[in-house]
């Protein structure tokens, strides 16, 4: 019996029936839902298990929790009662008690969305040709391994995890003041009395790490101007001061900050109130390489599609399939091309929406997308866009 | 914060987070961390048992949906109109506790 079966099978333990089926599935779906963002944060696949199946919880307590609710009525009808006597069960807690052990920051993409130079894949060790290889030939099957990695964006092995230490000097340099908080290391912008506290995540070798997704929590949070500058490894301004993300053996992806930018909580303009109030879409930024990878296990082909947008703009593809089945992707237009999140056949049977209120009317059977350019921001906290109009898009 | 404080407003956090449209599992952990700024922060080992209660209150109810990207699906939650009563009753409550407490205290609370 393997360790997810094992788990499954302990969890569920004294449920019986369609109950203990339905239990087991749920646990399954959220087992594998963690073990996939840790796939993707570059775990191996035994190790996102291990990961994810540790992030449940002991499964005895789990067991004892479902049986107390499933198959003790009378105990799970006293409801609230219930909660307020299982103090053991309940774990809230601040987040400074870090959830996830030791981990390393590793690669989680390789993104094969457009042209780029024939060197830059000459750099590669060995080892990341052959991944590069394997990827790419998903995706451009008709060629052969070396031509179909070449037309890989080599710039873009990035890492997501940042070494607490050295964000806390790079602060320091740039006269932002740091305290140690109850919750954790807090971080104090130009004396706007910010305080932010950021939870380490993970640590490596006693060292603590930080998603950047709490890196965009704290931008967020600062509440002064912010501007990115450059693809890889990226400068970012705050209130007029800059710190470099990433380092030539592990570098940073601006995409990456970008996603988690929109993935904060406190984003503003109207960008944030489309795709958050209207669209209910809060943590639903998906960074390139997550979703693709599935769809090249399914064998999808992915739309390439010819944009009519500034070079080097970061657009938007938003996706609204149902209620259930809705996303938005942060791209990079290069060479006026962006892939999309989309097979190709529903590009073209679909073309893109020209409004929200189109855009909103999607149905599974008959998907809406709408791709928004944001080159004319100025500010990262209050992003401007433009939705690309339909006749500017063409799909290849 | 003590994790004693707490014990209680697990019912409240969780319909308000479902007050705004269906979530599974993973949605409901990864927005309560986020909204907070990761101040409050669970466990699935609490959360499903939790949503499980709520279930059986008729708070709630769920079903299962694929994701996007494959693999085995995930239940999603929905807020019911009991829900969304109990959920103003807890507000409520959590009003008067907090003016309550503020009498006796003072300050803000």
């Amino acid at each position: 019996m393997n360790l997810l079966e094992k788990y499954l099978n302990d969890a569920t333990r004294g449920l019986w029936g369609k109950r203990k089926k339905a239990v087991s599935l749920e646990l399954r779906g959220a087992i594998e839902d963690k073990q996939h963002r840790y796939r993707v944060a570059g775990l191996g696949e035994r190790e996102a298990l291990e990961r994810a199946i540790a992030d449940l919880g002991n499964a005895r307590a789990m067991r004892s929790s479902f049986f107390r609710l499933h198959s003790a009525p009378l105990l799970g009808q006293l409801g609230t009662l219930v909660l307020a006597s299982s103090a053991a069960v309940l774990v809230l807690w601040p987040s400074s008690s870090a959830q996830v052990a030791a981990t390393q920051a590793k690669p989680y993409q390789v993104d094969c969305v457009a042209l780029t130079k024939q060197s830059a894949y000459e750099q590669r060790t060995p080892a990341e040709r052959r991944l590069i290889e394997s990827l790419a030939l998903k995706q451009n099957a008709n060629l052969d391994a070396r031509a179909a990695a070449e037309l890989c964006d080599a710039s873009l092995k990035t890492y997501d995890y940042l070494k607490l230490s050295d964000l806390e000097s790079e602060w320091r340099k740039m006269g932002a003041s740091l305290r140690t908080l109850p919750k954790g290391p807090g971080v104090q912008f130009d004396g706007t009395s910010i305080e932010v506290p950021v939870a380490s995540e993970m640590v490596v070798k006693g060292e603590p790490y930080i998603g950047l997704y709490q890196l965009g929590l704290l931008l967020n949070r600062s509440y002064l101007p912010l501007k990115l500058e450059g693809w890889v490894n990226p400068r970012i301004y705050v209130g007029g001061r800059s710190f470099q993300l990433g380092t030539p053996e592990t570098p940073v992806s601006a995409v990456s900050v970008y996603t988690a930018l929109f993935n904060g909580a406190q984003m503003n303009g109207p960008v944030f109130q489309e795709l958050k109030t209207s669209l209910f879409l809060y943590d639903q930024a998906v960074a390139p390489g997550n979703v693709p990878q599935e769809l090249f296990d399914k064998g999808t082909p992915l739309a390439r599609l010819k944009v009519n947008a500034k070079n080097d703009a970061l657009v938007v593809f938003v996706y609204v399939g149902d209620e259930k089945f809705r996303f938005f992707n942060l791209l990079r237009t290069q060479n006026g091309h962006v892939n999309a999140f989309i097979s190709a056949q529903d590009a073209r049977a679909f073309p893109p929406a020209a409004t929200w209120d189109q855009l909103k009317t999607g149905k599974l059977e008959r998907p809406q997308w709408l791709l928004l350019d944001l080159s004319k921001t100025t500010d990262w906290r209050k992003p401007k866009y433009e939705i690309i109009p339909p006749s500017s898009i063409k799909v290849e | 914060m003590d994790a004693n404080l707490l014990k209680g407003t697990l019912d409240l956090i969780l319909l308000s987070i479902l007050e705004r449209g269906e979530k599974y599992g993973g949605q409901i952990i990864g927005e309560v961390q986020l909204e907070t700024g990761g101040y409050f922060s669970f466990k699935e080992g609490t959360l499903y048992p939790a949503l499980h209660r709520l279930e059986k209150q008729k708070l709630v109810t769920a079903e299962f949906r694929q994701l996007p990207r494959g693999g085995s699906p995930v239940r999603f939650y929905q807020l019911t109109d009991a829900g969304g009563t109990a959920l103003e009753q807890k507000r409520s409550e959590l009003a008067r506790f907090n003016a309550a407490v503020r009498t006796l205290v003072g300050g803000e609370v």
